[in-house]
């Protein structure tokens, strides 16, 4: 029993780290006022770079660096759309995801003829990982899922607490407001899309490097949704998107463990049906950013 | 005397339509409050704007504490001491007092800021000048006038030292007015000069050192506020004019038509914009209701034509109570309506002139046919347009010209043609004639007179003062959302309705 | 100027995936020619013999292709011509050639044609979904989840109202799938009128619980002994003819393993109704006027928060309609696979159509050429099919950045004008 509950502890936090990730990028790029809904293309792209790197430089670290700067570079794709031509930002985003489909199976087939690629490569912290303690915990808890709880950490103060952040949210609240202040908002804006890309390919380095040891075509399998639902349900802050990733990555472990009558597509919904839950409610409605979708015109 | 902070000469600025400030002088002496007042359109804002960096002068020369300058943004002007509070506040309401007001020079320690240090600057210019606020609030959950504080010190806190305060009072309740008043003479106490533009001569008169006073683009008067009174000031604004009065003919008005009693409602902020509205339009006149723009005019208009709600009130056409109805029932009932945005709320502009001629209408036997759906019958619709176009000469006579293509003036018209058309038993024009050409604006005014002479009732609401005084024939005035006076012609003197309109009518 | 953007959206994408084919398909293959060229560059014959047995084998793994190379000749000689070997190997796929194969698969006979239509079919649907939707100034990305409810209902007629005949049942599956994509398509606009919620996101989040609950429904109606996760079969009545049926006693041929089939004609009867609704209807008028200039409709007694729903309602029903070619026409059954996409790619069809629906059709047509056409380059050419996707992708960011470009092309133009001037 007491075993149980700690897989289902141990799982919950495996599962919750793309959703944790991808919906802190989200939190990101949709704070400065640049909707990202491209996050799925960006942690599937993430994933497949870890992998194909990893298993041709030997070294998951790179594998993981690799698969961070592929996210950026489609971050700076989105905002270079988004910011600079000023064109629609949810068209840009599904571009992004059926581009990323695409390219990482066309890569895929060329670099290793297959499409369904084993992870030649772990994530070893140098000295840790020799200890007995360690190599225990890090077989249940993957040494990222630290990474990201630091990251998720680190997110809240920097977004609340520093110079960057606080100009970051003007620029996604009142844009023309922080423009007389001398703040450029372009600036801010590709800031805010390209963290949430290298945030999604990290995502996606983790699902493949550390969660599932595999690179399969289309292994996102909708977790950059959900990232977008924790980020909605978490109200846009990085505490409440890790609290929602935390609780739909729940709802994945406990699935093996429920009665029959409960169908695991019911689970499935929970996320989404929260999500509009949030919006829609009367009471603790979550708002967006107020200048959110909107490219904006410096007159 | 002392020196002056603030010199504007020969100022001109001129807009594709119009000269916005027409050799204009003004002169600011340092530690004065200085008033700037004049109607819509007078050119009070285009001229702050070219202060603030803004906008750029044709010609003329700014000097700033004894030096020329040419600003070429509201950077350059914020690094000369000058800070502007506009009217439209630019506060972000997530964030707290302090960090709207330190955003862009925030006080930081390696990237992260110190807010400590933020709330003390803050709470030091608070006490400083008086601007009693609280640092760490959320600005979302301030009322308007403490919002309007913390724009103050947002432009104290970057060294300002000559403040320019766009209309001010304009979303103030009367207790906030005060507390402004003396936190603006604290201002001046401590050597900070301050411009504001406003309307209201009461506070021109309680609060300003001098005055200066523009009309049409041009400064017309610059006096010290001792040596003046509200009536000087008010004749100054409005002038004394010949006005182009048409031959209006005399009316003979029979039952009241539209019966508007105590109506309130409020406004988008939920304050209140109409405060115990009562008055009736009868058969065959032409009630104008004047009054400087944001006194409730809007409200008042969509509260009538059922696009907001009446908290409290009722508004009775031809004796039935139509008060929060749709506006198609509004329309059903008789009532015709000439919106004050003619982009926003009068016209589809990506719709054809026809198009448009039935909007509002299009619902309606013969331009629809009723089968399983109802499908556009386009004849009846091509006849409607080609007679109104050929009876309120639209140019280009095109019907299937995009409403965008038209010049203001001719979009006006097909909107004019249209609720004309409808026969309507009370036809309510707001602004009918803003931003068109001077032939466009005769040809509407004669048609409203036609209007009331075939027993319409017409309720016009116009900033125009002018246009009221040629086509009314009862004014009524509107202030800070309760009519203040009804005037029959001989009692509405350009002065008396000047002073009505600036708050002196009570 | 609207129609030249797509076209140059097109063009500069295919200019992109020819860039991305030319540097990423690389093979490496020994030939007479690569031979004759070697002899040319005075490499010995002897060296050139050891690799000889090589000849005609293709490798597309450089490393793999120079391991075997090494090991022939040795190291020594290795060093001295492996990298000019490896140079005269290597040859590039031509795009101009891949293009060709696609377009060629696609076009190139009445098969190839039926084919396009097939694939094409669904995706006029749910291009014009979202076409519509954005008629009323809406944008829904919900037409993947308003595909699936209305395919599942579409199956359920389908197998439980087995007693009809088909003039009946056939209307009435039909009828069920409009109905079904019309309600889950009519909640995102009620919560837009009544509670101002963004369409964008709460049609997104529709979409999967939509997926997941006729998942969760296909394994419930799914027959006991089969262990594809697929529903029963629809009877016979509700099953689409294949258009070979008709056609081919007229002379015009198809291969019996031709999947176009009816269902292209309530694809076109959605493109008619679609324009003729917009165009000739009060609703259509209405709708647009909301699309255009939601204050003045106000102000003119619309109803706008009724046409927003309707709007969505009428765009659901669209995307339901897709599985009258999946299910009844396709698969008989209902299962997701069948379906994956379709409604997100009916999003791209819609942007890269200017979200008008006849060109929603050449949208379509164009996709189902790309799809149809990258299933043969997979065979015939070195380069994945999945090339397909990228240039879907490719030509919708292209669409997507084409106002901007066009406007900052006009302004560089008019400034070298006033330059010269």
């Amino acid at each position: 029993m007491i075993e149980s509950i700690f897989a289902i502890l141990a799982s919950t936090i495996r599962f919750a780290v793309p959703y944790t990730l991808a919906g802190l990028g989200g939190t990101y790029s949709e704070r400065s006022g640049v909707v990202n809904i491209g996050l799925e293309g960006m942690m599937l792209s993430g994933a497949f770079t870890s992998v194909a790197v990893t298993n041709i430089t030997g070294s998951a670290w790179t594998g993981l660096l690799a698969a961070i700067l592929v996210g950026m570079l489609l971050g700076l794709i989105h905002a270079a759309v988004c910011v600079s031509f000023k064109a629609d930002q949810i068209v840009s985003g599904l571009a992004i995801i059926i581009f990323a489909a695409g390219i990482t199976v066309f890569f895929s087939w060329l670099m290793f003829n297959k499409t369904q690629i084993k992870a030649e490569g772990m994530l070893r912290v140098p000295f840790l990982h020799e200890l007995p303690a360690f190599k225990l915990l890090f077989s249940q808890i993957p040494p990222l899922v630290f990474v990201t709880a630091a990251i998720v950490v680190a997110s809240h103060f920097v977004i609340f607490r520093t110079v960057f952040g606080l100009r970051l949210r003007s620029v996604g609240e009142h844009p023309q407001a922080a423009d007389t202040l001398g703040i450029s908002v372009y600036k801010m804006r590709y800031s805010g899309v390209i963290i949430s890309g290298a945030l999604s390919g990290m995502a996606g380095a983790y699902l493949s490097l550390e969660h599932a040891h595999y690179f399969v075509k289309g292994i996102s399998g909708g977790r950059g949704f959900i990232g977008l639902a924790s980020m909605i349900f978490g109200k846009w802050t990085p505490f409440g998107t890790a609290g929602a990733g935390l609780l739909f990555g729940f709802g994945e472990a406990v699935k093996p463990y429920l009665p029959k009558i409960v169908p695991s597509q019911f689970i499935d919904m929970i996320p989404y049906i929260l999500t509009i839950f949030v919006l829609t409610s009367a009471i603790g409605r979550a708002t967006p950013p107020a200048a959110i979708g909107v490219p904006y015109n410096k007159e | 005397m002392g020196e002056y902070a603030v010199e504007m000469h020969h100022v001109t600025k001129q807009f594709p339509l119009v000269i916005a400030n027409d050799d204009v002088t003004l002169l600011v002496q340092k530690g004065e409050i200085h008033a700037l007042v004049g109607e819509n359109g007078a050119g009070k804002s285009t001229l702050m704007n070219i202060l603030y960096g803004l906008l750029h002068p044709d010609s003329g020369t700014v000097t700033v504490n004894e030096n020329q300058v040419q600003f070429t943004g509201p950077g350059d002007a914020i690094a000369c001491g000058i800070g502007m509070v506009h009217q439209h506040f630019m506060l972000i309401p997530p964030l707290t007092v302090a960090e709207n007001v330190v955003l862009g020079q925030e006080p930081s320690r390696a990237g992260f800021i110190d807010i400590a240090r933020a709330n003390k600057k803050v709470q030091a210019l608070s006490d400083q000048y008086g601007l009693k606020v609280d640092p760490s609030a959320k600005v979302e959950t301030l009322s308007v006038g403490i919002e309007q504080r913390i724009e103050i010190i947002k432009v104290l806190y970057r060294g300002a030292e000559i403040l320019i305060l766009d209309e001010p009072t304009a979303v103030l309740a009367p207790q906030e007015v005060e507390e402004l008043f003396d936190i603006l003479r604290s201002l001046r106490d401590q050597g900070k000069t301050i411009i504001f533009i406003t309307h209201k001569l009461q506070e021109v008169m309680e609060i300003s050192d001098m005055v200066t006073v523009m009309r049409r683009g041009k400064v017309v008067g610059t006096v010290a506020t001792k040596d003046t009174s509200r009536n000087e000031i008010a004749i100054l604004m409005v002038g004394r004019q010949v006005l182009f009065r048409v031959d209006r003919g005399q009316a003979s008005p029979g039952e009241v038509v539209l019966q508007v009693d105590d109506l309130h409602a409020l406004n988008n902020r939920k304050l209140p914009a109409l405060r115990g509205v009562s008055f009736g339009v009868s058969r065959g006149e032409i009630l104008g209701i004047a009054g400087v723009e944001g006194n409730g005019q809007t409200e008042l208009i969509e509260v009538l034509t059922g696009l907001r709600n009446a908290e409290k009130g009722d508004i009775k056409l031809n004796g039935t109570v139509i008060t929060n109805f749709s506006p198609r029932r509004v329309r059903e009932h008789g009532a015709g309506h000439i919106p004050e945005d003619r982009h926003r709320r009068g016209l589809v502009l990506d719709y054809t002139v026809a198009q448009n001629m039935v909007l509002g209408i299009h619902y309606r036997k013969p331009f629809v046919k009723k089968r399983l759906l109802d499908v556009i019958n386009f004849t009846p619709i091509k006849e409607k347009a080609d007679r109104l176009i050929h009876e309120f000469d639209i140019r280009p006579p095109d019907q299937e010209n995009l409403a965008g293509n038209l010049s203001g003036g001719n979009q006006q018209k097909v909107i004019v043609a249209r609720e004309f058309d409808q026969d309507p038993k009370l036809l309510i024009a707001a602004q009918p004639t803003r931003g068109i050409d001077v032939g466009s604006i005769e040809f509407i005014h004669h048609r409203l007179i036609q209007a009331r002479d075939a027993g319409k009732a017409v309720l016009l609401v116009s900033a125009d003062l002018e246009e009221i005084l040629s086509i009314s024939d009862r004014i009524a005035v509107i202030y800070e959302g309760e009519i203040v006076g009804i005037l029959d012609p001989e009692e509405a003197t350009e002065e008396r309705l000047g002073l009505m309109m600036t708050g002196g009518g009570r | 100027m609207g129609t030249l953007a797509p076209i140059v959206a097109v063009v500069l994408a295919f200019l992109t995936g020819a860039v991305i084919i030319l540097f990423f398909i690389r093979t490496y293959t020994l030939t007479d020619t690569t031979f004759a060229d070697l002899k040319e560059a005075a490499v010995p014959i002897a060296v050139i013999e050891k690799i000889r047995s090589l000849e005609g084998k293709d490798y597309s793994d450089k490393a793999a292709f120079e391991e075997d190379i090494a090991s022939r000749m040795g190291d020594k000689d290795f060093q001295q011509y492996g990298a000019m070997i490896s140079g005269y190997a290597l040859t590039r796929e031509n795009p101009i050639r891949v293009y060709h194969e696609i377009f060629k698969a696609a076009l190139k006979d009445r098969n190839g044609w039926g084919h396009v239509l097939y694939r094409a079919t669904p995706l006029i649907l749910t291009g014009l979904a979202v076409a519509f939707a954005f008629q009323c100034g809406l944008f829904n990305i919900g037409g993947e989840g308003q595909m699936v409810m209305g395919g599942f209902a579409i199956t359920w007629v389908g197998f439980t109202f087995t007693q009809l005949p088909w003039f009946l049942l056939i209307p009435l599956c039909i009828l069920a799938g409009a109905a079904a994509g019309g309600l889950w398509g009519s909640i995102p606009g009620y919560l837009k009128a009544k509670r101002g919620v963004h369409e964008v996101v709460t049609t997104i989040m529709l979409n999967w619980i939509a997926v997941a609950l006729t998942q969760y429904l296909t394994m419930a109606f799914k027959p006991p002994e089969s262990w594809i996760p697929h529903t029963y079969k629809i009877a016979k009545a509700a099953q689409l003819s294949r258009l070979y049926v008709y056609l081919n006693p007229l002379g015009i041929n198809f291969s019996r393993s031709n999947l176009v089939n009816t269902a292209i004609f309530v694809a076109i009867a959605a493109v008619l109704i679609t324009a003729y609704l917009l165009k000739r209807t009060k609703l259509g008028y209405e709708i647009r006027a909301v699309g255009f200039n939601p204050a003045a409709a106000e102000c003119a007694g619309i109803n706008v928060a009724k046409n927003t729903v309707l709007a969505m309602a009428i765009s659901g029903a669209f995307a339901g309609l897709a599985g009258v070619n999946q299910v009844m026409g396709y698969k008989h059954r209902f299962r997701y696979g069948v379906f994956e996409g379709l409604g997100f790619d009916g999003i791209g069809v819609a942007f890269i159509g200017k979200n008008s629906p006849w060109g929603c059709v050449l949208a379509a047509l164009l996709f189902g050429i790309l799809d149809h056409g990258g299933l043969a380059i997979d065979v015939s050419t070195k380069v994945p099919r999945e090339i397909v996707l990228v240039l879907k992708a490719t030509i919708l960011i292209f669409v997507v950045v084409s106002t901007e470009l066009t406007k900052r092309l006009i302004n560089i133009l008019q400034k070298r004008e006033e330059a010269a001037a």
